[in-house]
């Protein structure tokens, strides 16, 4: 698995689902958050802030769309895009 | 269907909770005679505290009136009921995108309030507010709205001297429980409700367990580093033993 995705992973399970990805609460990078019960839209929130924090980024209100934000590979590439942009702009 | 599909039905199938499992079988039965369910009662002792970065969109959020019925009977088709809540002096917060209502989320301070869907009495401790009913469009559900609805409560809380918040996630709703734990809610009690035709019975169990509190003895006693995150999660422990 890639580094990154690992890492928004842990994250995921960590803060959302209190450490434990087994069971019922077991998930593919794939799966998205809210059809699995992962993550509702206040987590996902909660999530944009730790990306904007964490990898220092800007995410604008219109990038707040499940396309980007509703599974951990949609993240890491949501995520890799917008570090991409903010080099070019640099 | 093919027999991955088969195999995901199966697996979703094996990991959801019995009730749920009845209670979905329950509910495709015509008129539904028969309906049971679990009600997960939670307690914040405190004012809600929503960090400002989450405060996103543009929704504006205001105390709805009378003359608000219409807007908000355009989302959810319940007039007479919006109207008898207000009469009886429940309040409503309403968020607004461009003028038009988008969402609701309803709020009493009763000593009593009786719940719509199971017809179950809540009873309201004195200082508290009892949440309920939230609703939001669709299109506008990630965009911090519930998070705007508590942030008024929260003034509004400030500014009347209210000291906690009560509501309710129905069982099998992981993702509203566990938003609610990591915003400090606690588990207070479990109602297992049951509606045969006309007839509802209930049953109420405390939320902890005996499990759960010596745990929770055991960790007052070699506490950890705390963290609103391990204690949500210590929360979450409780709250899973409870509902097991």
């Amino acid at each position: 698995m890639e580094p990154l995705a690992q890492e928004l992973r842990t994250f995921i399970i960590d803060n959302f689902l209190f450490g434990d990805a087994s069971g019922r609460f077991a998930f593919s990078n794939d799966d998205s958050f809210q059809d699995h019960g992962i993550v509702d839209s206040t987590g996902i929130l909660e999530l944009v802030c730790h990306l904007q924090e964490r990898y220092a980024i800007e995410i604008a209100d219109a990038e707040l769309i499940p396309d980007n934000l509703d599974s951990v590979e949609k993240v890491a590439r949501f995520l890799e895009r917008k570090q991409r942009e903010q080099s070019r702009a640099a | 269907m093919t027999w991955a599909s088969l195999t995901e039905r199966a697996s979703t199938l094996a990991r959801t909770p019995r009730l749920l499992l009845v209670q979905k079988l329950l509910r495709r039965v015509p008129l539904r005679p028969v309906d049971v369910g679990k009600l997960c009662f939670l307690q914040l002792d405190g004012v809600p505290t929503v960090p400002r970065a989450m405060l996103r969109g543009h929704a504006r959020v205001r105390f709805a009136t009378a003359n608000d019925v219409a807007a908000l009977a355009a989302l959810q088709d319940k007039a007479p009921l919006f109207r008898a809540r207000l009469a009886e002096g429940d309040r409503c917060i309403v968020a607004l995108v461009d003028g038009r209502i988008v969402g609701y989320e309803w709020f009493s301070d009763n000593p009593v309030h009786r719940e719509t869907a199971w017809g179950y009495s809540i009873t309201i401790p004195g200082g508290y507010i009892y949440a309920y009913d939230a609703y939001i469009e669709p299109a506008y559900r990630n965009t911090g709205i519930w998070l705007r609805f508590k942030a008024h409560l929260a003034e509004w809380m400030a500014g009347s001297g209210k000291r906690g918040v009560l509501t309710f996630v129905d069982y099998g709703n992981w993702p509203s429980l566990r938003t609610h734990l990591r915003f400090g809610f606690e588990p207070t009690e479990t109602v297992l409700a049951l509606r045969v035709i006309g007839l509802r019975l209930f049953r109420r169990m405390r939320a902890v367990s005996a499990a759960a509190w010596s745990y929770l003895a055991w960790l007052a006693m070699h506490p950890p580093p705390l963290h609103l995150h391990h204690a949500a999660r210590v929360l979450h422990a409780v709250a899973a033993v409870a509902h097991r």
